[in-house]
């Protein structure tokens, strides 16, 4: 029995904590010695108050032994941390409102951050493409005659690059196309590439199920085999296990699937990949219809890729010159492809990082005052604990450790945040603005990181600085009555006043920046487009070479698909051309040179050039363009009639100032661009009649670039009509409702032609407007985040002098200083600091706007108008934070605040 | 750099424990501190509070055990006892403290003279 006793509180000695328990000798131990002392003194006949201070004088303080004692116990490295983190969050929690505060900025720092930045990644970087993307290029031609970029190349020029293999890892070669896929109920229009049998290999991404091109399906008359892309194996083939081997048709010719795509492999945007089939024979330098694409050798610089590409332009030019003019001055360069993705959003991109790094920092200079607010209120605390004994740095470490806990805490929430916000800003843009899938956008992890990183440094070395202005000064100074209240905390005054200050200068920057995208929108959504969108539905028809091989055939089928349309109800005009405006495909697609009849060109090789669409009569009118002059095109300009063109505003002012261009004849040569569209390669010469000019329409989604001069030849015309063209009508109701009965009027003509890409025209006009209004969106986000975190900066210090300076304020009112001017003086001071931000935001704003000028249309980067109205805006916000403080310090009451000292 | 007169050199108070259990045997944290003071006739002033930490940087090492007891008053006392590391111990520093004591007085009187 005895011994199971001692057993048992043997066992419960091991397992209660052994640190309390020695705190708690120690504190026992040192008490009896005192007592001893005290005894012994009572002895030698003092009484026993007398007894017990000079016990204590003799030990020497009970409270700096323990201390002492502690440190040589050495805390074990958890027990130390777990008694800052509970002193910490103690200290946290005394003020609750504070900490929340500083933890919630610092959250919303991090988290708006980090979303935005993740959302600009995902978009815009596109930082999760291929593993060799940083090395993957478009290999083009540059053409100074035509100041043009020339991305397709001949078969032999394309055998060129690929011999330089000290530069090349590896050539391909690929173009763009469009299918009619046949399956399911429907037969559906869809993107595809033909790629030659490396260029998927190239980019080192593996099938999701299946493989890539063999070299010898690579051939002219090679297999027709098909690679296709998880998305349409998914929503077409319904994810079929079995379908390789299987046969799909592909514009009426049968293709065998051989390997599906993993998710989100974007390539050329198709959804379905073929061989190219390049015939490596071919000799043909000017038949120019394939990009070529190469990965760079991992030692190898893009700038030594161009050295040697202009050597190889060089030996071309000198070899076929003289028989291809083009030749002569033309030079080959590398073109990263991350680059022609995202080299246009370049300076969206850049606007939209500097706005979410100068929220970080604002959100973090706003910590920093609330953290140095908070810690210049503890000094006196401070000075306690080192009088009692703490040293120095345990001091540092103490604070580190709040620091941190804030820092932790308010990380984990960013982090909530961020997770939180991303998919509502994915929600809140729509689909088509958006350059990648959405689920692909996720919280970059990196940009988390460097949010916390500098939001954990700040609270880091402000929440340290009480302790190191401690180090300098005797804390005794500290300890004195109301000693550092009235005049002191000059320099933590100073500091956090130019914070306030820097804030508001950051902020002025972003809100400036916000207001000339603003500007700069309002001023594109007003530009004349050279057409009214509203109440007009287009869509497109692929005719395939099977059925569709002659001339008449397919000039046949549109005149009487346009017959047909118009004669429906409720349809006012129709159209047909071919290349549309403003589709997201729409770049300039087609051009061809041309020379002014009786007119000496002045370089022999320097021909004239413009885009050219080929289009019914009744376009003009479907689209609502301007007749500037001459007249449109009629039914009239037929097969045998004298060839004639309609020509727009800018060419008519580029080569006929004089404004005497209708009645002038213009010779077509050669022809850039998608030739493959076309039935016939070469496109003989003819010679066209000018008949009358239209207003400038803008045809590409870069709106604010004018229109390059065009030609419009009549369908009827052609002796090689494109297959490709897409449809305009325009009705008197909602053009929405056109969509059946079109269909069905084109059912009646041939129904085995799929209808695609079917929209109204103010639809596409809309999304072309898309990625600025996203950046727009994206910007004003930051700019109301950064507006709210730098009055809540202004606010705290304002409202924290105040606090500190009740003392001072109370000596003013019982002077006789009345309501007014207390709160006149915290206005003022308020107002002092917000103008000072705000005259350096302004000066900062003309430096920096200069850098987004290029995201700028119709407004220039230092515009007085937007700047001042921005100060305004900025200066009434900040007077309004100024308020709540004023008021406040009109409320003190002169007793109370001078007791309270 | 002198210390005032009287003060604990640095170093020292460990010998001087020690020592002092070593001739007394067990015995509390005051016990200790009145024996020093009896020893050095009041000429060592030491701060007992000091002597604490020592106790603890000696038991830490192994030098001196503890042990919870009850004093000659009636009192719970913690009372401490050389372990035979300590007595060891005691032994190697005794022996270079007379040796550095030695050292020094040479050197006084080599600069006196």
């Amino acid at each position: 029995m005895h011994r199971l006793r001692s057993f048992i509180s043997r066992c419960i000695a091991t397992l209660r904590p052994r640190r309390a328990a020695t705190d708690e000798d120690l504190s026992t131990e040192l008490k009896s010695h005192v007592q001893f002392l005290t005894e012994e003194n009572i002895r030698r006949g003092m009484n026993e108050a007398d007894a017990r201070a000079a016990a204590n004088r003799e030990f020497g303080g009970v409270e700096q032994t323990k201390e002492k004692y502690r440190e040589q116990r050495g805390w074990s490295a958890m027990s130390a941390l777990w008694r800052d983190v509970r002193y910490g969050s103690r200290l946290l929690t005394k003020t609750p409102a504070l900490s929340a505060v500083i933890i919630l900025i610092l959250a919303v720092g991090i988290g708006s951050g980090t979303a935005i930045y993740s959302l600009i990644d995902a978009c815009l970087l596109r930082s999760n493409t291929y593993p060799v993307v940083d090395r993957w290029d478009v290999i083009r031609a540059y053409l100074p005659s035509q100041k043009i970029y020339s991305n397709y190349l001949s078969t032999p020029e394309i055998l060129e690059v690929k011999q330089l293999t000290d530069i090349f890892d590896d050539v391909g070669a690929v173009h763009g196309d469009g299918f009619t896929l046949s399956a399911g109920e429907f037969p559906e229009r869809i993107g595809g590439t033909h790629v030659s049998a490396n260029a998927i290999t190239m980019t080192q991404v593996a099938p999701f199920m299946g493989r890539t091109f063999l070299p010898e399906e690579d051939h002219p008359g090679g297999p027709l085999v098909a690679l296709l892309s998880y998305e349409l194996w998914h929503r077409k083939f319904s994810e079929d296990r079995n379908i390789l081997g299987k046969p799909i048709r592909l514009s009426d010719v049968t293709y065998t699937v051989v390997g599906v795509m993993p998710p989100h492999f974007d390539f050329w945007g198709g959804q379905v990949w073929i061989p190219l089939q390049l015939d490596l024979a071919d000799q043909n330098r000017s038949d120019r219809r394939n990009w070529i694409v190469g990965v760079l050798r991992k030692d190898v610089t893009e700038k030594q890729a161009n050295a040697r590409l202009r050597a190889l332009s060089m030996q071309l030019a000198e070899r076929y010159g003289t028989a291809m003019p083009e030749y002569r001055d033309w030079s080959l360069a590398v073109w990263n492809i991350n680059e022609a993705v995202i080299g246009g959003v370049r300076p969206a991109l850049l606007t939209l990082a500097g706005a979410v790094a100068f929220l970080v920092l604002i959100a973090s200079a706003n910590v920093a005052i609330l953290l140095m607010a908070r810690s210049t209120a503890r000094m006196r605390e401070i000075a306690v604990r080192m009088a009692l004994g703490a040293r120095p740095r345990q001091i540092v470490r103490q604070l580190l450790t709040e620091s941190l806990l804030i820092a932790i805490i308010a990380a984990i929430a960013g982090v909530c945040i961020a997770a939180a916000t991303l998919p509502l800003l994915v929600h809140m843009i729509p689909l088509e603005w958006l350059t990648t899938f959405p689920e692909l956008i996720r919280v970059n992890i990196r940009a988390l990181a460097v949010a916390c990183g500098i939001a954990a440094t700040v609270g880091v070395l402000f929440g340290l600085a009480p302790a190191l202005q401690l180090a300098r000064q005797d804390f005794v100074e500290s300890l004195k009555e109301g000693g550092s209240k009235i005049g002191g905390d000059r320099r933590g005054r100073s500091a956090r006043s130019s914070l306030v200050v820097a804030e508001i200068a950051m902020s002025l920057v972003v809100l400036a920046a916000c207001a000339l995208m603003l500007q700069s929108y309002r001023h594109l959504q007003g530009i004349d487009l050279g057409f009214r969108p509203d109440h007009m539905l287009s869509f497109e028809i692929s005719l395939p070479q099977v059925h569709y091989a002659r001339r008449d055939q397919i000039a046949g089928f549109f005149q009487r698909a346009v017959a047909s349309i118009q004669s429906l109800p409720h349809v006012d005009a129709a159209g047909v051309v071919s290349g549309q405006p403003m589709t997201d495909r729409t770049v300039d697609l087609a051009s061809r040179d041309f020379s002014i009849e009786g007119r000496p060109t002045q370089d022999a090789h320097a021909n004239e050039n413009a885009n050219f669409r080929i289009v019914t009569p009744g376009y003009f009118r479907t689209m609502g363009m301007r007749l500037l002059q001459g007249r449109a095109l009629s039914e009239q300009d037929g097969v045998n009639a004298p060839p004639t063109t309609v020509i727009n505003e800018s060419m008519s002012h580029t080569y006929w100032p004089n404004g005497d261009a209708l009645g002038k004849q213009i010779r077509l040569g050669r022809v850039y661009g998608r030739r493959e569209m076309y039935a016939q390669a070469d496109a003989p010469e003819v010679v066209l009649t000018i008949v009358g000019i239209v207003a400038d329409v803008k045809q590409t989604r870069v709106i604010e670039q004018p229109a390059r001069p065009e030609i419009y030849i009549p369908l009827a015309q052609q002796t090689d009509p494109p297959r490709d063209m897409a449809f305009v009508v325009r009705s008197s109701i909602d053009p929405t409702q056109l969509v059946t009965s079109i269909r069905g009027a084109l059912a009646t003509i041939d129904p085995q032609e799929p209808v695609s890409d079917v929209d109204t025209m103010d639809q596409i006009v809309v999304d072309a407007f898309g990625p600025k209004r996203l950046t727009l969106f994206l910007l004003a986000f930051l700019a109301a985040v950064v507006l709210v975190l730098s009055s809540v900066g202004l606010y705290a210090a304002l409202a924290y002098s105040v606090g500190q300076r009740r003392h001072e304020i109370g000596i003013r009112v019982a002077l006789g200083a009345d309501g007014r001017d207390i709160s006149r003086m915290v206005v003022a001071h308020g107002a002092r600091l917000a103008l000072l931000g705000v005259a350096l935001g302004l000066g900062a704003s003309l430096l920096l706007t200069r850098l987004m000028k290029d995201l700028l249309y119709g407004v220039s980067a230092g515009d007085p108008l937007t700047l001042a109205g921005t100060a305004l805006l900025l200066t009434a916000v900040a007077l309004i934070a100024c308020f709540v403080p004023a008021r406040r310090a009109t409320q003190i009451d002169p007793l109370v605040a001078l007791r309270y000292e | 750099m002198t210390p005032p007169s009287g003060e604990v050199l640095q170093g020292t108070l460990d010998l001087i424990v020690l020592k002092t259990l070593d001739a007394m045997g067990s015995q509390h944290g005051y016990g200790i501190a009145m024996r020093i003071q009896q020893v050095s006739e009041d000429l060592l002033k030491l701060n007992q509070g000091t002597l604490y930490p020592a106790l603890l940087r000696l038991e830490q090492r192994g030098w001196i055990s503890s042990k919870w007891g009850v004093s000659e008053n009636n009192r719970k006392a913690k009372f401490y006892t050389l372990t035979r590391t300590g007595r060891r111990q005691l032994a190697t520093e005794t022996e270079s403290w007379e040796r550095m004591a030695a050292v020094i007085q040479r050197l006084i009187r080599t600069q006196g003279a």
